[in-house]
């Protein structure tokens, strides 16, 4: 009689959290874990292809802004000063500038040349870094939640094993519901690094296209500047 | 740390979460029904006995010499003196009574005629249909440890004669369709699928389980699946406590459903 009450119990109980709660305190600490990671890799993707679209779109109107400008003082103190990753490059480009060419002082050419390169250059690769700033959590979750999943399942198949040995019965009854469980730790396991590894790829992606872009506007700016050299 | 696309970001991925949850919770609850309706195996119902009495009595012992071959004779001679007495009787009540009072009277007696009549070589054939063919063999089978339940039943019963054999079959059946989705076979082991469970089940007015389900007895087992008895009894005993309470009709409960011997068939219907 015992028996078919725990059968019935079992059977009842296949919700997640009932699954969750039915749960060893190890595996436990393993689904919170892993639905954590969850949470913070979805975060991540959302809030991260949010502002690398935001990015990407603002960078090019201000590049087509750019192109449209008479004036690159006007336009420097203008939509310059915005906090757009192409901006960026381009007022650290014309800073470098205005401090390397002043008035009554011989210009070192090559040198303000190189100076603007690595001006430009540095701007880039600073936004780029603040751009990927998270990107190596979703690397992280992606490839270590599986195996934490694994090891949640890997003990909850050893306590299901003891419980079984101590029941001294083998029906499905008994040994479904503990196996069930503890399978639920790697399905969170694969729930979490799945959407994390293809969120990686992608936004690895769209920041090494925002990075060419970025280093494109800014050779432009340099073959500008360096035009304006020759000519004073 | 956190800025504003980071803080939407979180609220969204968390919303997002719980709603996953809690679709999965209902949706699982709701998915937890269908693999019972998709049962492959089937249940038949094949018997119902009215009457407590002498029905147990009866189902134990043949039930039990059923299963050594040494019995097997009996069950061969059985049928041959019953044919002809039933004939004249069933005229009256076509559908069921009709059977069951011929065997009552033959069932007893047959345990003493085979030692007279020495037991002839007959008992070889039907021994191994038992263990392969269901439906035909096992009715033979049935014919010797079911009716006789039916006969005293019935015969000692005048209650059962209340309800109409037709109203009879609709409880039979309604019953069988509530019991049926509870039923389900404990996998693997081979020849599983000739043992008969015979459970006797005792209902409160309410559809409650008055008595826990008993077995009474088993069917078609064999040197092959004789270790596998103890679970398909399991299981079906279980199937009917996993089962209650049953929503059955309250005016046949008296003489109808208050006392029930199922017998559980595993049958493949594909095969």
């Amino acid at each position: 009689m015992m028996q078919d009450v725990a059968v019935a119990a079992s059977t009842s109980a296949l919700s997640p959290i009932a699954l969750f709660l039915q749960a060893d305190i190890v595996v436990k600490s393993v689904m919170i874990g892993l639905l954590l990671a969850s949470v913070w890799t979805w975060t991540i993707i959302l809030s991260g292809s949010l502002s690398l679209s935001r990015a990407l779109k603002a960078s090019k109107g201000f590049e087509s802004d750019f192109w449209k400008s008479e004036d690159i003082d006007k336009f420097y103190e203008g939509p310059g000063r915005q906090d757009i990753p192409a901006a960026k490059v381009f007022s650290a480009g014309v800073a470098e500038w205005r401090r390397s060419v002043r008035a009554g002082k011989p210009v070192d050419r090559d040198g303000t040349r190189a100076r603007l390169a690595n001006a430009m250059g540095a701007a880039a690769g600073a936004e780029i870094d603040r751009l990927s700033d998270r990107l190596n959590i979703l690397a992280t979750v992606g490839s270590v939640a599986p195996f934490v999943g694994l090891f949640g399942t890997v003990w909850g198949i050893m306590r299901s094993f003891t419980d079984i040995a101590a029941s001294q019965n083998t029906s499905l009854g008994v040994v479904a519901p503990g196996i069930a469980e503890a399978l639920f730790a790697t399905a969170l396991g694969l729930f979490a690094a799945i959407p994390a590894v293809i969120a990686y790829n992608r936004l690895l992606h769209r920041i090494s296209k925002i990075e060419g872009q970025l280093h494109r506007f800014g050779d432009a700016i340099h073959m500008t500047l360096s035009r304006e050299l020759e000519r004073s | 740390m956190i800025n504003k696309a980071e803080g939407t970001g979180f609220g969204l991925s968390v919303a997002g979460h719980v709603a996953l949850l809690v679709i999965l919770s209902l949706n699982l609850m709701s998915v937890r029904k269908m693999p019972k309706l998709s049962e492959p195996m089937d249940v038949m119902l094949v018997d119902k006995a009215g009457l407590i009495s002498a029905a147990p009595e009866m189902s134990q012992e043949p039930p039990q010499a059923a299963e050594a071959p040494e019995v097997a004779p009996e069950i061969v001679e059985a049928p041959p003196p019953e044919p002809t007495p039933a004939p004249p009787k069933p005229t009256p009540v076509p559908p069921k009574p009709a059977p069951s009072p011929v065997p009552a009277p033959k069932a007893k007696p047959t345990p003493p005629a085979p030692p007279t009549k020495a037991a002839p070589a007959k008992p070889a054939p039907p021994a191994p249909p038992k263990a392969k063919p269901k439906a035909t063999s096992l009715g033979t089978d049935f014919l010797k440890g079911i009716p006789v339940q039916k006969s005293t039943g019935t015969a000692s019963a005048p209650r059962v004669s209340a309800i109409s054999p037709i109203a009879m079959n609709g409880l039979v059946s309604l019953i069988a369709s509530q019991v049926k989705p509870c039923y389900t076979i404990p996998a693997g082991g081979a020849g599983v699928e000739t043992i008969i469970s015979r459970v006797r089940l005792r209902l409160k007015a309410d559809g409650s389980i008055k008595v826990a389900p008993e077995v009474i007895g088993n069917l078609g087992v064999n040197g092959g699946n004789q270790p596998y008895v103890r679970q398909m009894n399991e299981a079906a005993a279980r199937a009917l406590q996993r089962c209650a309470p049953y929503k059955l009709p309250a005016d046949l409960y008296e003489g109808g459903w208050e006392d029930l011997i199922f017998t559980f068939r595993p049958t493949q219907i594909s095969s």
